[in-house]
């Protein structure tokens, strides 16, 4: 009961945001869901399966490609722009999946970065597709068809993107309270024990992966109709460090950890790069003040509180 | 028909000849146990079984059935179970949840993505009585890494018996446990249903001997002998493979 209460509570703030805060905190609130997106897809396989990937800017990254090209060609249509993207950021995943499942651990961290590098590459120097280092710029947002909801403002694409994350949040609610997600928490522990209990542990892993290819795809759609432009950065390990960071700070394995830590980490970027530019020199002391003394995350941080207190 | 035919089965590691033409058949019901020395073969012919290790010759027959080429969960899935000579468990996980896994690991739920697990009302009660059968109903809710070491290597049996096998592999049950502990997991072994094949790798000679209605005596990859129990106590060459050993 007290849950549910918390839950409308957050739901109300979330809602009532825009009408409260100011253009500028609405489009910081808007770029902390779509990474908060990003984060959860993440914690899947960081958090769920004990993979850590730093190559997960690569989906994020397809789908925001797409959706660019395909304005580049004149197609910007948002249910057929959107859904493609992230239909190609599946295909993607179905692809490595096939490649990196093999491998665990540090293994794991390398194959998914050199493959992310490998897209990254190919957005740097084919320039005649993806711009080269230029990127895409001035994609514009698309009406949403049948639909009489205009994207245009910052106010309604905040919407646009509470209700994505929203949706992405339940999913991946449901996925990982199902039995299957269960099977993942099992193999996650033990594989060895699992195939020994009758499981044949691989779909499950290259589904998992999958799934977490989409969802990034989801938050890279986003994020290219968020900016009106996509760029090498949107493929960028840089990217997938930050996205790794978020799910660490927040707390891995958890669902609300990664959006508490895309919460953190964004607002900091946007509160120091005011001062400095040298903003990935404080992500890699964020990142070991975490490792050394809250290995768990903020939200194990506090949950390790109150179960002191209590 | 036997539950269990494993052969002529060869195994080795680089140069190491591990298992060296190894002939065994085990009928149904049996209570069989592998004993012999150290680096014997005796895990190496169980992880053949089980399908963890690919033999370099020979086959495997379980039930009448070629399963030699099938992967682990496969064989599992045909009836096969077993636990681990270090206790192999979801140590993370509390006991009703590994509970649970051992169940779903059977059923078709395991692949159900979009119910909560907490809505199948069954799931739950066949863990608890399942619990119950192994004494560990009133550990429910205590995470593994906090169990006793006897209470993990009973949950380790107890994963394995919730597919209700038709042959179960004990790979050193009473290992590293206490005399009081040795004693529960034995009766419990003792009690499982004769439907049961059980084979067994025993250091313990007395257990082994107490547990067995036939030994197979297993020495640097080769079947050395197989008999009774009392045959196996009064048998010169295993005599002499222990006492040599221990000379050493």
């Amino acid at each position: 009961m007290k849950r549910f209460f918390g839950i409308l509570i957050i739901l109300f703030i979330l809602a009532v945001l825009p009408k409260v805060l100011g253009t500028y905190y609405v489009t910081l609130a808007t770029q902390m869901l779509i990474s908060a997106i990003f984060a959860i897809s993440l914690d899947l396989l960081i958090g769920y399966l004990d993979l850590p990937s730093l190559g997960h800017a690569a989906f994020f990254g397809v789908a925001a490609y797409t959706i660019g090209i395909l304005f580049k060609n004149g197609v910007n249509h948002f249910w057929l722009n959107f859904p493609l993207g992230i239909a190609v950021a599946v295909a993607v995943a179905a692809l490595f999946g096939l490649l990196v499942l093999r491998t665990r651990g540090a293994y794991f961290f390398m194959i998914t970065v050199a493959l992310a590098e490998v897209l990254w590459g190919i957005a740097f120097s084919w320039r005649f597709m993806t711009g080269g280092d230029d990127g895409i710029p001035g994609i514009s947002r698309p009406s949403l068809g049948f639909i009489p909801f205009s994207l245009g403002g910052a106010t309604n694409y905040y919407y646009l993107v509470l209700f994505f994350f929203l949706v992405s949040f339940l999913f991946i609610y449901i996925i990982v309270h199902s039995p299957f997600g269960h099977v993942i928490v099992g193999i996650r522990e033990n594989e060895l024990r699992m195939r020994a209990l009758g499981y044949n542990t691989w779909p499950y892993k290259y589904i998992c992966f999958i799934l977490s290819g989409l969802f990034a795809g989801v938050a890279g759609g986003l994020s290219v109709y968020f900016k009106g432009f996509v760029s090498p950065s949107d493929l960028a390990v840089t990217l997938s460090a930050e996205g790794l960071l978020m799910v660490l700070l927040g707390g891995a394995g958890t669902l609300f950890g990664p959006v508490i830590g895309a919460g953190c980490i964004i607002f900091l970027e946007h509160f120091i790069s005011a001062y400095t530019e040298r903003w990935l020199l404080l992500l890699g002391i964020i990142y070991i003040v975490v490792v050394m003394f809250a290995p768990q995350g903020i939200l194990g941080l506090i949950r390790s509180r109150i179960a002191k207190a209590g | 028909m036997e539950v269990l035919a494993v052969d002529n089965i060869c195994k080795s590691f680089g140069g190491l000849q591990a298992l060296d033409h190894v002939f065994l058949k085990v009928g149904v019901g049996e209570r069989r146990a592998v004993i012999g020395p150290n680096g014997a073969g005796k895990t190496t012919l169980f992880h053949i079984i089980s399908g963890i290790l690919s033999p370099t010759s020979g086959s495997i027959f379980m039930l009448g059935k070629d399963i030699s080429l099938l992967p682990m969960y496969h064989r599992v899935n045909l009836g096969l179970s077993q636990t681990f000579q270090i206790i192999n468990l979801f140590k993370g996980l509390t006991v009703l949840e590994n509970a649970v896994l051992a169940i779903q690991g059977f059923k078709r739920v395991k692949h159900t993505i979009h119910r909560p697990l907490s809505s199948y009302k069954s799931l739950i009660p066949q863990a608890e009585e399942l619990m119950e059968q192994w004494g560990l109903r009133g550990r429910r809710d205590v995470r593994v890494s906090s169990l006793s070491y006897g209470e993990q290597r009973l949950l380790d049996i107890m994963l394995a018996m919730a597919s209700t096998p038709r042959l179960l592999l004990l790979d050193e049950p009473t290992s590293g446990l206490s005399l009081a502990e040795i004693s529960v997991v034995i009766s419990k072994i003792k009690d499982l249903s004769r439907e049961i094949t059980v084979l067994l790798i025993e250091h313990n000679m007395e257990v082994a001997l107490d547990l067995a209605d036939r030994v197979t005596v297993l020495n640097v990859g080769q079947v050395v002998t197989e008999g009774t129990s009392t045959q196996i106590k009064e048998d010169p060459r295993v005599k002499k493979i222990y006492l040599r050993t221990k000379k050493e």
